[in-house]
């Protein structure tokens, strides 16, 4: 294992490298609260602080071990040789690495301030801005979608009080609590390598609302208060939601965020929801347990209304190197769900069980648990099994997932099913990194509707093959080269695709590039493929390959010595191998400055 | 190109209301798409590639839009000025503006007139700018427009515009304006004011060399890049030129400053039409030069 840490010397130089060239799949991208806070982080000059390692709680690509030892670090106030604990994950130990060191922005930043413009036909203009103070902090955001017609079509606000025995916050926020069947970020844990860390892991608690997710947010208050028998934490929420309620009583909403066209802009924020949550959780060293209550009301502009109502108990239990966790609830109408899973782990050896079940139309105020299907589709069964081993330069990591889909009393289909199977090997030396991994997804087509004589294959196969190589010339230069092959097989019909993503970085002492070139090959969507994007600050893309073509890429990003940013990405796609037709281009800017 | 042709067979008479017809067309594409389009800008303006740079006395005449620039100001300032745009006498545009010193800020009041006996848009501003920290000037503006048409009457609302800049060096900047944040409607029919989002970074060379490379989107149509330069060989003398995309166009021109009193000239190349227009503009300023 001392091996493995000491290998892993191709130290990132931001976010976005700390995640792309640090071995994580295209296919698994994270929540965008991640990257803001993880350049949060890196902004703060003062390396590893108490504060810092108990924000870092809140990544969510951590595992459950990982959060136990930054929570355990930050109310002890050991900070300074927690890089060196044996226990923590490689990926953590980077990133502790990352922020230890300290940046040349000036001391002390109060003031935080971005403006992101990403063209694609028309633009997107973000502004976020961010101000500290002792015990609290105030944070903004402004979006205009492209082809919106006004500037604030999406604004957002929360200031954070802290006091010695909890938190306030007013305006936006979100709870994330239990393992996401009550509250959760807008993105669910996904179904991947990186499972196997990071299922086990409960939410955080109640948080500001950092993300640019248009209908996610609780608008109102939210408040924590610290007994000696727990956290209570109550939140009061009142939202302007796009949708409307049907003659039948059925609530739809419109989550894109989009407000362009007539339905879009008649339906904005013409559905009224009120919310109050009410939670309590103890955590003790080895187990937690927590019940939440919710109620939310749905109204519309012609007064029809709805009200649900809900609860979840959840909770974990470690004993000795095993950690046993789980979450059950019922959800809107009565609706039930449950996750359980146990997590063991060793130097050596890292294994994840887990068993979900989901009712049909399971949801609740904002749950977003892991599942095959989401939203209104997810109604599911499900085991994942993820084994991860490691010996010297080596890692193996495994996984598996069974699952069939929960039919209602009048289904007259046969219920889907299928089943995931991946492995993936991973070997470090000193200059380069390997990656090899294989996934193949099997799904039945049983719940398909055809018409006679069309017949529909009872299954769909899709495999994906990929080889990933890293190469640091020096301190400063980073190669790295993707290939993705993927074949799609339905009955008689099969598709393939297949791709390469070249990457160089490069960092000079004020100037970051980053070229990357993507050439595909690929007969059909079925076939498609995923690469890393570049990406600016503050992003965290892949980007989705579905045709023949290539794809260059550029970025440039500046940092001055005040902490001003500057840098811009751009990518011309031309969908044909002979550079024939018109090339597509899409690029965005983004100036950043800290006071 | 068939229509050009045929007017000009016509001879000076045709060659007139062919001036005309283009002129009118480049109104409707590039200046009256909606009400309150012509705003308030500094004399370099049109010479520079439609950006709207600093430059002496201009402080005060693009604060309506960019009301950081008032940060600096410490002393009681005035400006006054006058243009017709393409030299056509029923598109006057008259602005004044005022500065205040009030310790901390930079406050202006002004006003601006666009239009002819039959139609006619007014504003009147209070603008106020403040620098934060040494390197970062922030500024608001609120607007009152009033709209009067001949026989139909009057309609007026209110709106905000926000800007700000951040110096990250001594010699360069980078600043963004948003034009009616509030997104105000004015008139029965609530026809909603332009929403203009300005960004761009501005350098400056030699204390008397400005660039400025500006991207500006008005929500409705599709936004475009902007470059310009100016030149201050002496102090009372200058040159500029520039570049603007959507509608395209080159430019360049020439601006003095004697006593009191400015003049501005530009020549603008209208490559959609591959026309030429000039643009003159005078005022009288109090400011210090």
């Amino acid at each position: 294992m001392f091996l493995w840490i000491a290998l892993n010397s191709l130290q990132a130089q931001g976010v976005a490298e700390f995640l792309t060239l640090t071995g994580r799949d295209a296919e698994e991208v994270i929540p965008e609260e991640d990257a803001l806070l993880l350049e949060e982080l890196m902004r703060d000059p003062s390396g590893l602080t108490e504060e810092k390692l108990a924000q870092m709680t809140q990544l969510s690509f951590l595992s459950a071990n990982d959060i136990r030892i930054l929570q355990t670090s930050a109310d002890s106030g050991w900070t300074a040789s927690l890089p060196e604990h044996q226990g923590i994950s490689d990926r953590l130990r980077e990133l502790l690495n990352l922020l230890a060191k300290k940046n040349q922005v000036p001391e002390d930043p109060r003031v935080r301030w971005k403006q992101t413009l990403v063209s694609k036909k028309d633009i997107r203009y973000q502004w976020r801005g961010h101000i500290t103070f002792p015990s609290a902090e105030i944070g903004m955001f402004i979006e205009r979608d492209p082809g919106e017609k006004s500037i604030t079509d999406r604004s957002s606000g929360y200031l954070v009080r802290r006091y010695s025995k909890g938190r306030l916050i007013l305006g936006d926020h979100q709870i994330v609590t239990g393992y996401g069947l009550m509250f959760w970020r807008s993105v669910p844990v996904r179904k991947g390598f990186e499972t196997i860390t990071t299922l086990a892991r409960a939410g955080q608690g109640l948080q500001p609302y950092r993300s640019s997710h248009e209908s996610w947010n609780l608008r109102g208050a939210g408040l924590t208060y610290d007994t000696p028998w727990g956290e209570g934490l109550v939140s009061l929420g009142y939202n302007l939601r796009d949708g409307y309620i049907d003659t039948d009583g059925e609530v739809h909403t419109r989550d894109t965020g989009l407000h362009t066209g007539e339905m879009a802009t008649t339906q904005k924020g013409k559905l009224h929801e009120t919310s109050i949550v009410g939670q309590w959780s103890l955590r003790t060293a080895r187990n937690q347990i927590g019940l939440a209550l919710v109620a939310d009301k749905w109204r519309d502009v012609e007064s029809k209304h709805q009200l649900f109502r809900g609860y979840s108990i959840f909770g974990s239990h470690r004993y000795g190197s095993w950690l046993i966790f789980g979450e059950s609830a019922a959800g809107f109408n009565d609706t039930r769900g449950y996750l359980v899973g146990g997590q063991t782990r060793s130097k050596v050896i890292h294994y994840l069980f887990a068993v979900r079940s989901y009712a049909p139309g399971f949801r609740a105020l904002r749950s977003n648990p892991f599942a095959e299907w989401t939203g209104k589709e997810r109604k599911e069964t499900g085991l994942y099994q993820g084994l991860m081993f490691r010996k010297g330069r080596h890692k193996v990591t495994l996984y598996g997932d069974l699952y069939v889909e929960r039919l209602g009393k009048n289904a007259t289909n046969f219920p889907r099913r299928g089943v995931d199977s991946a492995w993936r090997w991973e070997g470090k030396w000193s200059q380069t990194e390997w990656r090899i991994q294989w996934k193949e997804e099997i799904r039945t087509n049983e719940g398909k509707n055809t018409y006679f004589p069309r017949t529909i294959p009872a299954k769909e196969q899709r495999r994906t093959f990929k080889i990933t190589v890293r190469y640091k010339r020096n301190r400063n230069t980073v190669w790295k080269c993707d290939w993705s092959k993927t074949k799609v097989q339905t009955g008689r019909i099969s598709a393939a695709g297949q791709g390469i993503n070249l990457l160089w970085f490069w960092r000079g002492e004020a100037t970051t590039i980053t070229l990357d070139w993507v050439t595909t090959v690929i007969d059909d969507y079925k076939a498609r493929i995923y690469f890393w994007d570049v990406n600016l600050p503050g992003e965290m893309r892949s980007r989705m390959y579905v045709g023949s073509g290539h794809a260059p890429g550029a970025k440039i990003l500046y940092r001055s010595r005040e902490g001003f940013k500057i840098g811009a990405r751009y990518r011309v796609t031309w969908p044909d191998l002979h550079f024939a037709g018109d090339p597509v281009s899409e690029g965005a800017l983004v100036a950043e400055f800290v006071l | 190109m068939v229509w050009y042709k045929t007017v000009r067979r016509g001879g000076m008479f045709c060659h007139k209301r062919l001036l005309m017809f283009s002129v009118g067309m480049l109104l409707t594409g590039q200046l009256l798409r909606a009400a309150f389009d012509v705003f308030p800008v500094s004399y370099t303006y049109h010479g520079a590639g439609r950006t709207d740079m600093y430059a002496v006395n201009g402080s005060l005449l693009n604060a309506f839009g960019d009301p950081a620039r008032l940060s600096a100001r410490r002393d009681i300032g005035a400006v006054f000025s006058w243009r017709r745009l393409f030299q056509i006498k029923e598109l006057q545009h008259k602005v004044w503006s005022v500065s205040a010193p009030v310790p901390g800020f930079g406050i202006a009041v002004g006003g601006s007139a666009f239009g002819n006996p039959l139609y006619r848009e007014s504003l009147l501003a209070l603008m106020v700018g403040k620098t934060v920290m040494n390197r970062l000037e922030i500024g608001f503006s609120i607007l009152r427009y009033q709209l009067w048409i001949k026989n139909y009457g009057r309609a007026g609302t209110t709106g905000l515009n926000v800007s700000w800049r951040y110096y990250p060096g001594s010699d360069w900047s980078w600043s963004t304006s948003l034009r009616n944040l509030n997104a105000p409607e004015i008139g029965r029919s609530r026809e909603r004011l332009p929403q203009v989002i300005t960004t761009g970074l501005e350098m400056q060379y030699r204390s008397n060399i400005s660039i400025r490379l500006e991207w500006e989107q008005d929500l409705e149509y599709k936004g475009g890049l902007k470059f310009g330069v100016t030149c201050e060989p002496v102090p009372w003398l200058g040159f500029s030129g520039g570049y603007a995309s959507e509608p395209a166009q080159v430019d360049a021109g020439i601006f003095f400053t004697v006593n009191k009193l400015y003049v501005d000239y530009a020549v603008v190349f209208h490559q959609q039409i591959n026309r030429l227009s000039m643009q003159m503009g005078m005022g009288v300023s109090l400011d210090r030069p």
